[in-house]
């Protein structure tokens, strides 16, 4: 990840969760769409929610409040699943992922953007792009592909596949 | 992981012979102007490079070398095999082989061929300049090795796309075509109606070629046209020279026809088409040239001359399928039956709702059974779109069992039938490698070789008979050699030796065998398990069942053994067994449901106040509680609440307790994605009447959770 780079100037959908904001490039998110009954997976860690039905396909849903480690809360009202597209070696899948609320739709340049801070450690930054600062408030921009893509249970392929033996080489 | 290769002090001869018929294998899928094959191509090249610095023959090294050289040019280019690069490797590989056989019998070595050493230009993947591969074969120089460069032809586009097109789709067909018929004819049961199957399908190819002027392309298949007249006409004998050119000749059009398909679909630019033809003529020369051969007595001899007004009979139990056909993308069809699949939720949910069962309508009512029935049949025709017949699949085993006996040593004939069953095209697709492995298996360790059988009263020449039929609701596929069988107490004695099983544990006969499917334990494995490639039956068995398929097991001592493979007829659906724990709904494959009963408090006996075993008539059952297990809070905490459920499974009956049982209910199986991939107990999503998901369990998995789930819940969130 490079860490000096500034996200990139775009339009950006923003959430939060509790008191804090986010910005995630709309190019990632494919919808937003109404919190739904969740089917819970056993077996998975706790910020897998489980899976909902988008529309006749089966999605797997997101806890990002879980995921960033912060105290889980009744959903309100606002609470919505943001649906991410995620590109992983030319495939696309959908990933939702609960949010308290989404607020906005807001282009941001250049001179909004700028790299995460040092955190020294107190946050965990791995996910995030940088900052976007707007006249009203300060966003964390995210990069969910990150956060799809260091979760482990995600773009592994299949164990069982006679496929996937056959290009693991040597040992 | 200790390497049968140590255990048994294989030597690197061994080692590499046993690699060699791995290759021949995949060989066996490698088609001109594609990528099918590199990679395992090239792993196994890879494994033979490091057996190539223990061995002390220096020679061995430098063919792998060459093949080396060989596969770094085709990743180097585009990543596809040329015509001329499969046809380099297969002598390649026969001239290896022999030279092992050669070291040790004592037999006078042959030398490599000298322009295999050339160097690239020599032996250029993309333009096969030289007949190179015809001398390699036979180790014979020639003079014919001095030929022009080969002729190329250029496409009319896009002038001529959709004539390209259909010609395109009718060669795929053609050339199919002929390889069937080649291999029947190897087989020695055709008669001469398949020779002029072979005569008309090159024929057509010329006339179709010619009326594209293609003009090069119509001279080769002229050629081909040619020998076959010959055959036809009675002057030449079906021997491995003949069968040897017209494959190749077949792989050359292929190659060709490739290429066609690349610039007519767009996806590659119009230049000119180059025929690998040198090495086919030289081939075809030969095959003109030689006196009949002796080595090929299961020949058929054309000799009847067969003339078009003869009506022959047809021998092999083609049926003529003479129906009008509509090609659709597949991935169009996919979406459709999607779409159906989402039809017969919406409607079910209709149907459901309670609004409409208040109204008490008949109109309405009438209407919503009319579409209740109209939905159920589009869903069945439009699952049978999917299906595709399973011949495709047996013919690539024709040529693999073909190849490979030769690459053995032994002979051995495929006999298929029920070639017409029609299964979903995805798992005629999945099933092509757990079948080759089967069959390789069944040649490698099954059948014997030709003195053995004969010194056995057997029939030197080896059956292996692929069948497919539908049965149970499903397909099974049987793989059935008349080799030496499996000794059922040499494999329990090797499993202890292995420490695999107790060895005070006493096991029935098809215990014994079933131990065939344990992992480290299959006899195919060998040597190259040091790779990380060993592909045991194990690997077969998990494949299979991933497919929600089963694998038994017969065997005879010196009468042969037979595998048994039952399929679902699809991927996208089951027969759903509804259950619910803890308020969430499960499913189960109903096939797996053996009984379900509200169970008596008095015949459930605890152990450590977690697990339990259930008492059914007699029998101890372990029990799982199913809450535990996927880690919910149960609803029944005492087990003298809720329903025992018993599932069949390959590790024996299994009994899990469920809060409540809905109901069956056929399912569309919905994949949930990456996110669950690493894990084997939810093996999909179903969406029910009320639009929620449930998940479906893997009754397999299942069976092999610890009885004490909680700790194994916990672990897994650890």
């Amino acid at each position: 990840m490079n860490q000096a780079a500034s996200p990139v100037p775009g339009r950006y959908l923003t959430f939060f969760l509790g008191t804090s904001y986010y910005a995630v490039s709309v190019s990632e998110v494919r919808e937003v769409v109404r919190l739904c009954p969740i089917t819970s997976v056993p077996q998975m860690p706790d910020y897998i929610r489980g899976v909902i039905n988008l529309r006749g396909s089966v999605m797997a849903v997101l806890d990002l409040r879980a995921k960033f480690q912060m105290a889980s809360t009744e959903y309100s009202d606002r609470a919505c699943i943001i649906v991410f597209d995620y590109r992983n070696s030319g495939r696309v899948t959908q990933v939702g992922a609960i949010v308290d609320g989404v607020d906005d739709v807001v282009v941001m340049t250049a001179a909004h953007l700028a790299p995460p801070p040092d955190f020294a450690g107190s946050v965990d930054a791995r996910f995030l792009a940088g900052v976007a600062t707007t006249a009203t408030r300060v966003c964390s921009v995210l990069s969910m592909h990150e956060i799809l893509s260091t979760d482990s249970s995600f773009g592994l392929p299949d164990v069982n596949s006679l496929s996937a033996q056959e290009s693991t080489g040597s040992p | 992981m200790g390497t049968e290769a140590e255990d048994a002090g294989v030597t690197p001869v061994d080692a590499m012979a046993t690699l060699l018929e791995r290759f021949a294998e995949e060989f066996a899928f490698l088609s001109p102007g594609t990528a099918d094959g590199v990679l395992p191509v090239n792993a196994l090249l890879m494994d033979l490079e490091q057996l190539s610095g223990i061995d002390a023959d220096p020679i061995p090294a430098q063919a792998i070398e060459i093949a080396r050289r060989w596969m770094d040019q085709v990743l180097d280019q585009d990543g596809f095999f040329s015509a001329a690069t499969i046809q380099n490797l297969h002598a390649w590989h026969d001239w290896f082989l022999d030279h092992l056989l050669a070291r040790e019998t004592g037999r006078p070595i042959v030398p490599m061929p000298v322009q295999w050493r050339l160097g690239d230009s020599a032996v250029s993947t993309g333009v096969d300049r030289r007949p190179q591969v015809n001398e390699a074969a036979s180790a014979i120089p020639t003079p014919e090795g001095s030929q022009g460069p080969n002729p190329h032809f250029s496409l009319r586009l896009p002038a001529d796309l959709e004539l390209l097109q259909e010609f395109h789709i009718e060669s795929l067909e053609l050339l199919r075509s002929i390889e069937q018929s080649v291999l029947e004819l190897e087989s020695g049961t055709a008669g001469p109606d398949v020779v002029n199957a072979v005569f008309r399908a090159f024929h057509t190819f010329k006339g179709s070629a010619g009326f594209l002027q293609l003009e090069a392309l119509r001279d080769f298949a002229h050629e081909l046209e040619s020998l076959l007249e010959e055959v036809r006409s009675g002057r030449l004998a079906v021997g491995r020279r003949v069968i040897d050119a017209i494959l190749a000749g077949a792989d050359a059009l292929a190659g060709c026809i490739a290429q066609v398909g690349v610039q007519v679909s767009g996806a590659g630019p119009t230049r000119p088409i180059e025929i690998s033809a040198g090495p086919v003529l030289t081939l075809i020369k030969r095959a003109l040239d030689r006196e009949p051969e002796a080595d090929v007595a299961s020949s058929v001899s054309a000799s009847p001359p067969a003339t078009e007004t003869q009506p022959q009979p047809v021998s092999t139990g083609h049926v003529e399928r003479n129906e009008a056909v509509v090609r659709v993308d597949a991935a169009k069809l996919d979406a459709m039956v999607n779409l159906v699949g989402e039809l017969v939720i919406t409607q079910a949910y209709v149907l459901e709702n309670q609004a409409q069962k208040a109204s008490k309508n008949l109109d309405l009512d009438y209407a919503i059974r009319k579409l209740t029935r109209i939905t159920r049949e589009l869903q069945h025709n439009a699952l049978s779109m999917r299906m595709v017949p399973i011949s495709g699949l047996f013919r690539k085993m024709s040529r693999l069992v073909r190849d490979l006996a030769a690459s053995l040593g032994k002979q051995a004939r495929l006999q298929v039938d029920g070639e017409d069953t029609e299964l979903d095209r995805h798992l005629v697709e999945q099933m092509q490698d757990p079948l080759v492995h089967m069959i390789r298996n069944a040649l490698d360790h099954g059948v014997e070789k030709s003195d053995q059988r004969i010194r056995d009263g057997k029939d030197p020449v080896a059956t292996i008979r692929l069948s497919a039929s539908h049965a149970h609701g499903g397909v099974l596929i049987q793989v059935a050699d008349d080799g030496r069988g499996i000794n059922g107490e040499a494999l329990k004695k090797r499993a202890v030796e292995k420490g695999l099983i107790d060895p005070r544990r006493e096991l029935s006969d098809p215990e014994s065998l079933a131990l065939i499917f344990l992992p480290g334990l299959s006899t195919a494995a060998a040597v190259t398990e040091v790779s990380g490639r060993g592909v045991g039956m194990d690997v077969v068995k998990g494949h299979i069942e991933a497919l929600r398929g089963h694998v038994g097991i017969q065997t005879e001592l010196g009468r042969g053994t037979t595998f048994s493979i039952q399929l679902p007829l699809t991927l996208s659906q089951i027969d759903g067994f509804l259950i619910g724990v803890a308020g969430e709904r499960y499913i189960l494959a109903a096939a797996a449901v053996r009984e379900c009963f509200r169970h008596e408090s008095q015949l459930i006996a605890s152990v450590h106040e977690r697990s339990g075993m259930v008492s059914v008539r007699g029998r101890q059952i372990p029990l799982l509680r199913l809450a535990n297990c996927l880690g919910l809070a149960a609803q029944t905490r005492r087990t003298d609440e809720g329903i025992v459920v018993l599932l069949e499974t390959s590790v024996g009956t299994r009994a899990i307790l469920v809060d409540e049982v809905l109901g069956k209910q056929e399912v569309i199986i919905k994949n949930l994605g990456d996110t669950f991939a690493k894990q084997s107990l939810i093996t999909g999503g179903a969406i029910l009447a009320d639009g929620r998901v449930a998940l479906i369990l893997d009754a397999e998995t299942l069976a092999r959770q610890p009885v004490d789930g909680f700790t194994h819940a916990q672990r897994a969130l650890s």
